[in-house]
């Protein structure tokens, strides 16, 4: 039963705000003591902490929308000349007048631009968005484009990308692969989605942030150039450093080359077959047997020639069908 | 029960804050007797902050509401006069729940955009030393020294904005503008601002 005796929660959540905030400064060991006697005197004192500590801790991640057009408070604040965006007012003030000019050409586009592009098989396109920001669709794969107020949204359905963004902090550009989540600052960065739940976020320049998105945002991974992550629909993996080679072979595609050094057998048939109506079929024994070289997306033959050679293998073509088979004793 | 982590922080962030609107107004529905809504919710807090796992909790609706009503009978069974009808209404409480108001629960984005609607709305010395905090990611000791500041500032900046957080993000949960946010004057700031 309360009794009239009792401390207000008000004044209760006041204290733990404020013991939050001594923690996260750092505590000598007679504040610990302490906030260690607060927290056992009451039960309630316990849970306006964690309620206080959770909404402290997750509050970093409405960084996301950071600049999600907000921007007259952040231009109208001139006591903060400390905050990193003012380093980059001058620019952004640039860009701002160059899109006013256009705008008057394309009518509106700046709040609302809408489409879906994709490509076919064997089909490497490149699609100029308004804003300067520039995709790269690899074969079979699809884009929904929704520029709008909440910022510049792409959402790949399936497929790769190479994103060149151009920079606006005042609008994220946020690339949503299944649940994951790539938020880009002019930057440029590649995402490969072949097959739910899965994909991959390639950095070749700048900074992203990446995230899973399955009921709520989850906290974001900063990743700079040269660094991959793969994720699933639960869980992101660790950013993984790539060699200058790995980049090279993760970009190659833009050009129309598979650039395979000492890739299995099959993943580079499945490469191929990803752009060509003619597949490749490699005989399990050969699966695992390493193949290297530059080759063009589509020319699966040449690829398969080159192959059988190397590996001692032969290739026999039925339908539509490239077959790879160690060759009869 | 000190160091949340950040897991549980944002469990709670995302299924029971966004909860609390409907727990208070059904709280002030079934009026416990003499019992205080907002003493009720720390406590549920606590109880959550303490669970060794979620994960088993796939509803944490029901969840939160079962906790709620075993802390008001504990304290009803602890009290000398356990009044009839406020067990037979906490009995409802399965009820009660699916007729509730409307619920505002947002999706985890509107959440968080709204969110940082609120921190845009903050008073701007407070927000300057809380996005440094929280965004660039300086210690409370760095931002002091970044703007010639004492600490003991920086410290009372981060709790003003934190309450004030709470006062526009959780206990008042609509979807204010940043501008009705950042004219909308408390008491703490008013407090804060004289001091």
């Amino acid at each position: 039963m309360a009794d009239t005796s009792r401390e207000p929660a008000k004044v209760i959540q006041d204290d733990a705000t404020d013991w939050v905030i001594r923690v996260d400064r750092g505590l000598s060991d007679e504040d610990q003591s302490a906030l260690d006697a607060w927290l056992a005197a009451d039960v309630r004192h316990q849970g306006a902490f964690a309620r206080a500590q959770a909404l402290w801790m997750e509050s970093n991640r409405a960084r996301i929308f950071r600049g999600s057009g907000k921007s007259e408070s952040y231009s109208a604040g001139t006591d903060t000349p400390s905050r990193s965006r003012g380093a980059s007012k001058r620019p952004m003030a640039l860009a701002a007048s160059f899109l006013l000019l256009i705008l008057g050409a394309t009518w509106g586009w700046q709040w609302w631009v809408a489409g879906r592009f994709s490509t076919s098989v064997g089909e490497i396109r490149r699609i100029a968005l308004p804003d300067g920001s520039v995709v790269t669709l690899d074969t079979d794969s699809t884009i929904q484009v929704d520029y709008g107020k909440q910022g510049r949204i792409v959402k790949l359905s399936q497929g790769v990308a190479l994103f060149d963004v151009a920079h606006d902090p005042h609008r994220p550009f946020i690339v949503e692969a299944g649940s994951l989540r790539v938020r880009a600052v002019g930057t440029s960065f590649i995402v490969r989605h072949l097959e739910e739940p899965s994909a991959e976020v390639t950095v070749t320049r700048g900074v992203v942030d990446v995230w899973q998105e399955v009921t709520v945002p989850e906290p974001s991974i900063r990743m700079k150039a040269g660094l991959r992550l793969a994720a699933t629909k639960h869980t992101v993996g660790p950013p993984q450093s790539m060699t200058e080679e790995q980049i090279s072979r993760a970009t190659a595609w833009q050009n129309g080359i598979i650039n395979l050094d000492g890739r299995f057998l099959e993943e580079a048939a499945e490469e191929f077959n990803r752009y060509n109506e003619l597949k490749i079929h490699v005989d399990p024994s050969l699966a695992r047997q390493s193949v290297v070289g530059r080759f063009s997306v589509n020319d699966p033959r040449s690829f398969t020639t080159a192959a059988a050679a190397m590996l001692g293998a032969r290739v026999s073509i039925e339908g539509s069908e490239l077959k790879l088979e160690p060759r009869v004793q | 029960m000190q160091n949340l982590s950040s897991d549980r922080a944002r469990w709670l962030i995302a299924n029971i804050m966004p909860l609390e609107p409907l727990l208070r107004s059904w709280l002030r529905r079934v009026k416990p007797a003499g019992l205080e809504v907002d003493d009720l919710i720390q406590e549920a807090y606590a109880k959550m902050a303490a669970l060794p796992s979620v994960e088993h909790i796939a509803q944490p609706k029901p969840y939160l509401f079962q906790i709620v009503k075993s802390l008001i009978l504990i304290h009803l069974r602890h009290s000398q006069v356990v009044p009839i009808e406020s067990m037979a209404e906490i009995g409802d409480v399965e009820l009660s729940i699916e007729e509730g108001s409307p619920e505002r629960i947002f999706s985890g984005r509107q959440q968080l955009e709204h969110l940082m609607c609120v921190i845009d709305g903050l008073p701007s010395g407070c927000r300057q030393v809380f996005e440094l905090r929280k965004f660039e990611d300086l210690s409370q000791r760095e931002i002091a020294a970044k703007l010639g500041i004492a600490e003991s500032t920086v410290e009372k900046q981060l709790a003003r904005a934190l309450r004030l957080l709470f006062q526009r993000f959780v206990d008042a949960p609509t979807r204010a503008t940043p501008a009705a946010a950042g004219h909308k004057q408390s008491p703490i700031d008013r407090d804060a601002q004289d001091g």
